[in-house]
C-alpha cells in the first residue's frame, strides 16, 4: 500500500476543520477590522495586475504598459480568470486559497501514506496541516502561498509516485514544479532538487548507469526551461533581465550581486551567512508552530535519511527533507531578500507541509522506538501496547490543543493586518479616487491598494512596477532626484522610510493616516504630497483640497 | 518508514550485536546528553537511571530483542531458556562495566555542574509544556475572568503547575533513557561475554 485514497469522511473532517479555523479568522477579521480585506498591501498588487488582465489591458500595472512585477503570474491570472466569473477579489481569492488549502491537506495524506504505509497517521498529518496558521494565513491572505503549497506538493508526491518510469508520467512532476515556479521563482530550484534525489535513489538501487541518468537529467532541464520559455521572454522584454523585476528589486545581494560584482565580502555572506541566515529563520518558524513536532521533525528526518540508504526499502523519500533543508538555504545563496525575515517566511510557506510530513514521520518513529524498547526490554508486548495507546492520544491531543490556541492568536495578528491595510492603503487609495484628476500621477512606496483604488497611474519608488527607479533608491538624494526627473502630482510615502523626501519643500502634506497599531505596515504614518509639480501644470482639482489637511499626530 | 521485520540472513549472534546497538547507541548518547544539558534533576534521575538498570539488568532473567531481531518464534521458545541460563553466568562480569559507566555519567554531570566554563543548562528552565501546548495564552483569556484579587495568585499557581509538569516530563524522559540506555549497555556486554565465552569452549 503506498498509494491510498482519502475516504470521503476523513476529506469532511478536514473541509471542516480548515473552515472552521477560516471563519475564525474572517470572524475576527469583521470584529477588528469591521470589513473584509487582505492582511499585506501585496494582495492588491496581484488584484491590480489581475484587474487589468481580464479588462484587457494585458500583464501591466499601469493599464496598457507591460512589466514583469509579479512574482507569481500563475496566481494572476487565476484571480485574472475568476474576476471575469466574479468581479470581487476577496471573495475569489479567498475561496480558491482554502480550495487549494484542503488539495494540499490531501496531498500531505498521500505523501504520508507513501512514507509510512499507515493511513491513520497520514490522516493526522493531513489534519496538522489543515491548523498550521501559517497556511490559514496564507489561504487568507489573497497571495500566492496556497497556490506555491499545493504545487510544491503536487510535483513531490508525483515524483515519489513516478522518478522510477521509464515513460512519460516521469516528466509529470517537472511540469508541475515549472508551475510552481510562476507560482514562486524560488521554487525553480525543486526541478534540481528532485533530480538530485534521483541522483541518490537511481545510484542506491542501481538502477541506471550515470550516462542514462545524465541523458534523463537533461531531458527534465529542457523540458523544464521550454515550459519557461514564454515567462523569461516576456521578464526581459519589459524588465531586460529573465526574472521579474520585483525579483530584483527585492534581492539585496547572494549570487545574483556575487558574480555581477566580484565583491570577495560577498562571497563569504553567499556562501555562509545568507543560507544560514535563511534555514535558521525556517527552522525558527517551525518551532514556533509546535515545540513538540519541531523535535520530532529531527527524528522524521534522521528516519527518513537513515531508511533511504537502506537496500531494502523502496519507498524512500529523501527529497521530502531536502526541500526542506535546502530550499531555504539556497533561496539565500541565490536571492536573499532585503525585506525583513518574518515577512519573506510567507515565501516559503510551502514548506510549512515537509515540516509537517518530517514532524508526524517522526511521531510514529518515536512511538515505534518506545513501544520496542518498552516490549523488548522492560514490560512485553501487551503492557507497551496498553501504555502507548494512552501516550499516542495524549501527544495527539496536545499537539491539536497547541496548534488550535496558535491558530486563535494569529487569526488576532491576521485580522490586526486587514485593519491596518483598510485603514491605510486602501482609505488612502479612495481617498485619491475621489479627491485627485483622472490623470493624476502618484509617487508611491506601497503600490497595492493604493493603486487599486485610486485607479491612477503610479510611480513605485521601491522599483518593484518601476524599474527606471531601482538606480536611485540606495543612494543618497536618490529618491528625490528620481522624483524631480518623474514630476509627479502626489507623492504618497511613509515619511519614516524617506525623512529626507518628506522635508522637502517641494512637498507640501495634504493627508496623513495615522495607524495606532501598526502590525503589518512599514510605518505608522502615511503621508500624501502634493508636489510642487502639479501645481506647476495647474490641477485645480487638487488645490481644493488643501481642506483635508489632517493634524500631525 | 515502515517499520521493517527484516527476515535477515545475519547470524543470531550479529542480529543480538545488531539491535542491542541499535537500540543502544542512540539511547546512550541521549542519556549522555540529558546528563550534560539537563538540570540538576534530570542529571539526578539520569544517575539514578543507571542505578536502577543494573539493578534490574542483574536481577531478571530476560532476553532482549528476540522478537526484533526476527527470528521465529518456535525456535525462541527452544533456545530462550539454554540461552537465558548462559546469559546468567555472564553477568557477573558486567559490575565493572556498571561502575565505569556510573562514572562516565557523573564525570559529564559533575564537569557540567563544577566547572563553569563548560557548564550548560539547556534543557532547564524552557517552560517545555506550556511551549507544547501554548496553555499560558489560554490562561491569559482565562485570567480576564477572575477578580483583580485573586489574580496574581492564580498567576503563580499556573506557574508552578507548569514547572511541576515540565519537572515531571525531563525526570520521567531522563529515567527513561537512562534506564535503556544503561540496560543496553550492560546486555551488550553479557552478550559479548557470553560469546567469548563460547568461542573460548569451541576451540
Amino acid at each position: 500500500m503506498r498509494t491510498a485514497k482519502m475516504d470521503i469522511f476523513r476529506v469532511a473532517l478536514i473541509v471542516l476543520a480548515i473552515l472552521l479555523f477560516s471563519a475564525l479568522y474572517l470572524y475576527q477579521e469583521r470584529r477588528v477590522a469591521g470589513a473584509f480585506g487582505f492582511p499585506l498591501d501585496d494582495a492588491w498588487i496581484h488584484c491590480q495586475f489581475a484587474r487589468n488582465l481580464a479588462r484587457g489591458d494585458g500583464m501591466s500595472y499601469n493599464p496598457g504598459v507591460p512589466i514583469s512585477g509579479s512574482t507569481a503570474p500563475l496566481w494572476t491570472f487565476m484571480l485574472a480568470a475568476s474576476y471575469l466569473l466574479v468581479p470581487n477579489f476577496i471573495l475569489t481569492a479567498k475561496v480558491m486559497s482554502v480550495a487549494l488549502h484542503v488539495l494540499s491537506c490531501i496531498l500531505v495524506f498521500k505523501m504520508l501514506v507513501f512514507i509510512l504505509e499507515d493511513v491513520r497517521f497520514a490522516f493526522l498529518g493531513a489534519v496538522f496541516t489543515a491548523m498550521i496558521s501559517g497556511l490559514t494565513w496564507g489561504s487568507l491572505s489573497g497571495m500566492e502561498v496556497m497556490l506555491s503549497t499545493f504545487l510544491t506538493l503536487a510535483g513531490t508526491y508525483l515524483h515519489l509516485l513516478y522518478r522510477r518510469e521509464t515513460g512519460p508520467k516521469q516528466y509529470l512532476s517537472t511540469i508541475v514544479f515549472a508551475l510552481a515556479s510562476l507560482a514562486r521563482p524560488e521554487s525553480m530550484q525543486l526541478v534540481f532538487i528532485a533530480l538530485a534525489d534521483s541522483f541518490l535513489v537511481g545510484r542506491l538501487e542501481d538502477r541506471e548507469k550515470l550516462t542514462q541518468f545524465g541523458r534523463r537529467a537533461a531531458v527534465h532541464v529542457l523540458l523544464f526551461m521550454i515550459l519557461l520559455v514564454p515567462y523569461f521572454i516576456f521578464n526581459y522584454m519589459t524588465s531586460g533581465q529573465p526574472f521579474p523585476n520585483t525579483f530584483a528589486a527585492k534581492s539585496a545581494g547572494g549570487l545574483m550581486v556575487l558574480l555581477s560584482e566580484r565583491n570577495v565580502g560577498e562571497f563569504w555572506r553567499t556562501f555562509l551567512v545568507y543560507p544560514r541566515l535563511y534555514l535558521s529563520a525556517t527552522l525558527e518558524m517551525s518551532l514556533k508552530h509546535n515545540l513538540l513536532l519541531y523535535w520530532l521533525m529531527f527524528v522524521g528526518t534522521a528516519r527518513i535519511i537513515v531508511d533511504s540508504f537502506r537496500k531494502s526499502v523502496r519507498n524512500r523519500a529523501l527529497i521530502v527533507p531536502l526541500i526542506f533543508f535546502v530550499y531555504p538555504a539556497f533561496m539565500g545563496i541565490v536571492s536573499p531578500n532585503r525585506g525583513v525575515l518574518i515577512w519573506i517566511m510567507r515565501y516559503m510557506a510551502n514548506l510549512n507541509p515537509f515540516y509537517v510530513v518530517l514532524g508526524v514521520v517522526g511521531l510514529h518513529e518515536a512511538l515505534r522506538l518506545v513501544r520496542a524498547t518498552l516490549a523488548e526490554l522492560w514490560v512485553g508486548k501487551q503492557a507497551a501496547d496498553r501504555i502507548i495507546r494512552p501516550l499516542q492520544t495524549a501527544i495527539i491531543v496536545v499537539v491539536i490543543l497547541s496548534l488550535s490556541i496558535e491558530e486563535y492568536e494569529n487569526s488576532k495578528f491576521y485580522a490586526r493586518g486587514v485593519e491596518n491595510i483598510n485603514s491605510m492603503q486602501v482609505k488612502i487609495g479612495r481617498w485619491m479616487r475621489e479627491n485627485s484628476a483622472a490623470d493624476a500621477v502618484l509617487a508611491v512606496n506601497d503600490i497595492g491598494a493604493i493603486t487599486y483604488f485610486s485607479e491612477r497611474k503610479v510611480i513605485d519608488l521601491f522599483g518593484l512596477i518601476t524599474p527606471e527607479a531601482l538606480p536611485y533608491r540606495d543612494r543618497p538624494g536618490g529618491t528625490f532626484e528620481f522624483l524631480s526627473l518623474m514630476k509627479p502630482d502626489y507623492v504618497i510615502i511613509f515619511p519614516n522610510w524617506f525623512p529626507n523626501v518628506a522635508r522637502r519643500k517641494e512637498l507640501t502634506p495634504i493627508l496623513h493616516v495615522f495607524l495606532e497599531t501598526n502590525a503589518v505596515c512599514g510605518g505608522q504614518l502615511m503621508t500624501v504630497y502634493r508636489t510642487v509639480w502639479a501645481e506647476e501644470e495647474g490641477d485645480i482639482a487638487s488645490r481644493s483640497h488643501a481642506a483635508h489637511v489632517e493634524p500631525d499626530p | 518508514m515502515v517499520p521493517a521485520i527484516e527476515k535477515s540472513t545475519l547470524s543470531v549472534k550479529d542480529q543480538r550485536y545488531r539491535n542491542l546497538l541499535r537500540y543502544g547507541l542512540p539511547t546512550c548518547i541521549i542519556t549522555l546528553l540529558l546528563a550534560y544539558l539537563g538540570s540538576d534533576l534530570m542529571r539526578l534521575a539520569v544517575l539514578m537511571g543507571s542505578l536502577l538498570a543494573y539493578g534490574v539488568v542483574a536481577r531478571r532473567r530476560v532476553y532482549p530483542f528476540g522478537y526484533i531481531a526476527g527470528a521465529d518464534a518456535p525456535f525462541e521458545d527452544k533456545k530462550s531458556e539454554l540461552l537465558s541460563g548462559r546469559l546468567e553466568e555472564g553477568k557477573d562480569t558486567v559490575r565493572r562495566v556498571a561502575l565505569v559507566w556510573v562514572m562516565v555519567l557523573l564525570l559529564v554531570c559533575g564537569l557540567s555542574i563544577l566547572v563553569p566554563l563548560v557548564h550548560v543548562n539547556a534543557i532547564a528552565g524552557t517552560d517545555l509544556f506550556d511551549n507544547i501546548t501554548k496553555l499560558s495564552v489560554v490562561f491569559s483569556m482565562v485570567q480576564t475572568h477572575i477578580g483583580d484579587r485573586y489574580r496574581p495568585t492564580a498567576a503563580r499557581y499556573f506557574v508552578m503547575v507548569l514547572r511541576v509538569i515540565d519537572n515531571i516530563i525531563l525526570i520521567s524522559i531522563s529515567l527513561f533513557f537512562s534506564i535503556t540506555g544503561s540496560a543496553c549497555l550492560f546486555w551488550f556486554f553479557i552478550h559479548r561475554e557470553d560469546i567469548k565465552r563460547q568461542q573460548a569452549q569451541a576451540s
